[in-house]
């Protein structure tokens, strides 16, 4: 019975590729006229949409060639991982482990793979503010993203220059747009740990694998929409399944892309247009496409590297050479993720040990009788 | 003397430690000792192993070769650990070197060092040590009897008054046995 489901699937993925390949033609050839064009390019930057559109800071569809690298250079890298608070063990805490990595090449020096745990266990730390309810996952990304920074910009001022520091995923805190007070309390000290990045001339990036973005391919369909004025998706004109805006659907900024730039190229630098960003100032993040040797990645790095030549460059060469060296993926960040990774049965001993404190000093085991029975079935 | 690694598992008739620096281990045959509270635990290398250092991660092909790999990733040289086992010959408590097992092994994390010159004359002036050696029961016996023999020599005043006296101690031992014999002494030549 399954087998011929998944005959029927494997057939529609193979109409679907022709059809992907019919629109990458189309946004290649939309992109070039784009790119002649300034006033098509405004007007469709101009347009009322709630979709994210790239602003481009360059020329839109001139790929740029892989820098030289310097002779000598350090990666730094920070991955963090958690055990989130969870009622049905009794668990009101949350753990957080760091791992830093620091890469010397070229030259020696110390070589460090590190991790560090921290938990969270008092009132202020583990309940909001606002509504008393327990923390929230954004928050606690939150935290971790912000001593991610942390720990890269403090190992930082060991390490001679130059040097790049990556992490894992966007710099954009898009969930923490219109929060409360407490959100923009975090956000606040994740702007402050990108500020001490710049401080010690540190270069950050944020590398994203298997990108789904579309802040490209938004702008060249915002284009096809064929009206002298700026387009307002609100109150769209097109009957809904005649909207020209349709031929480009379904492509993403990484797959097209993909079909323009040759390993070690990168698109063009763009502005992300995402809503938090009115509140990073200088940080504001941009980002460009970066053809590695496996995928194309999307790079996203803070306006101030963005706008410096010489950090740009050092970041598009240094992050090739990086995914390059980690045969698809960058080295330093699997390194910081091996090394911040809290695997099952390393929470389960947390757990367990946690369980035994409670025990010694009289306290029942911490799990709910549903979870009791989940992990022991009657039988 | 700068200890070459740090015992990490410890057992009557033997004890394995981490190497200080990858690819440090001192050579396989090695007389080796460790502190332990009063008495000092004797033993000769019989094994050498660099292995990744988490378990579930094998190493994989970089096709560049050794040191330059570690060059263009630095990290290997943290992933990767060398650790040495030594069979444990004897030990010496006080003055006195007795060379039969110690009554208790190395504490876990004690430090290993290269043995002193006085203490090898010591620990192999008669070939005792031999005997222990071959009916250890490791694969590796005989190799280890003549490497073994090859460091002594190196500390007594007559090398080949020693080798000849422990070829005739050889020769007791393996009685009935000359293919094992004759396969000892050629690596003696």
């Amino acid at each position: 019975m399954l087998i011929e489901q998944l005959d029927a699937l494997a057939k529609e993925e193979m109409a679907r590729e022709e059809e992907y390949k019919i629109k990458l033609k189309r946004a290649r050839e939309v992109l070039a006229a784009l790119a002649t064009s300034p006033e098509a390019l405004n007007r469709a930057g101009e347009s009322r949409t709630s979709w994210l559109v790239a602003e481009p800071l360059e020329e839109l569809s001139r790929p740029h060639p892989l820098p030289a690298r310097p002779a000598a250079w350090t990666v730094l890298a920070a991955d963090g991982s958690q055990i989130y608070p969870d009622q049905h063990r009794q668990l009101f805490c949350y753990l957080l482990n760091i791992g830093l990595v620091v890469l010397p090449y070229g030259r020696q020096g110390e070589v460090v793979l590190a991790s560090r745990p921290y938990l969270f266990y008092r009132e202020e730390e583990l309940y909001q503010q606002a509504d008393g309810s327990l923390i929230s996952p954004e928050l606690i990304a939150c935290r971790r993203a912000v001593m991610e920074l942390e720990a890269l910009a403090e190992a930082a001022a060991r390490v001679p220059r130059p040097a790049v520091a990556l992490v894992d995923g966007t710099l954009i805190l898009w969930s923490l747009g219109a929060g409360s007070a407490e959100q923009q309390e975090w956000l606040q000290n994740y702007l402050a740990a990108l500020a001490a990045a710049r401080e010690v001339g540190l270069p950050l990036a944020g590398y994203i694998s298997g990108s789904r973005a579309t802040d490209v391919v938004n702008l060249l369909r915002l284009s096809l929409c064929a009206r002298e004025e700026a387009v307002d998706c609100d109150r769209c004109a097109y009957p809904p399944g005649e909207r020209p805006c349709l031929e480009l659907a379904g492509l993403r900024d990484a797959g097209l892309w993909k079909s323009i730039l040759s390993p070690g190229e990168r698109s063009p630098v763009y502005r992300s247009q995402s809503r938090v960003l009115k509140q990073y100032g200088q940080h504001h993040v941009c980002f460009f496409y970066l053809r590695g040797p496996e995928e194309v990645a999307r790079v996203e790095v803070p306006a101030w590297v963005a706008t410096d030549k010489a950090m740009l460059d050092l970041v598009h060469s240094l992050v090739y050479d990086q995914a390059v060296r980690g045969q698809g993926y960058p080295v330093a960040l699997a390194e910081a993720h091996e090394q911040a990774v809290v695997r099952a049965a390393e929470r389960e001993c947390f757990l367990q040990e946690l369980d035994r404190l409670r025990a010694a000093r009289g306290a029942g085991p911490g799990m709910t009788p549903k979870f009791a029975r989940k992990r022991q079935g009657l039988l | 003397m700068s200890a070459l690694g740090e015992v990490v598992a410890s057992s009557t008739r033997e004890f394995t430690a981490e190497a200080r620096e990858l690819y440090g281990s001192p050579a396989f045959g090695s007389f080796v000792r460790v502190t332990a509270g009063e008495q000092v635990i004797y033993g000769v290398v019989y094994n050498i192993v660099t292995e990744g250092v988490d378990a579930g991660r094998r190493p994989v092909a970089f096709g560049t070769p050794w040191p330059q790999v570690a060059q263009e990733h630095p990290q290997l040289t943290k992933l990767l650990r060398t650790y040495f086992s030594c069979l444990t010959l004897g030990f010496r408590q006080g003055e006195r070197i007795y060379t039969y097992l110690p009554p208790f092994p190395p504490y876990i994390h004690s430090f290993i060092e290269e043995c002193r010159r006085e203490e090898i004359k010591e620990l192999t002036a008669r070939p005792h040590y031999l005997a222990h050696i071959l009916k250890s029961g490791l694969v590796v016996a005989d190799q280890l009897a003549a490497a073994a023999i090859r460091q002594a020599c190196a500390v007594q005043p007559d090398a080949g008054e020693y080798i000849r006296r422990a070829g005739r101690e050889l020769r007791r031992l393996l009685t009935g046995d000359l293919e094992r014999l004759k396969a000892i002494l050629r690596q003696l030549e």
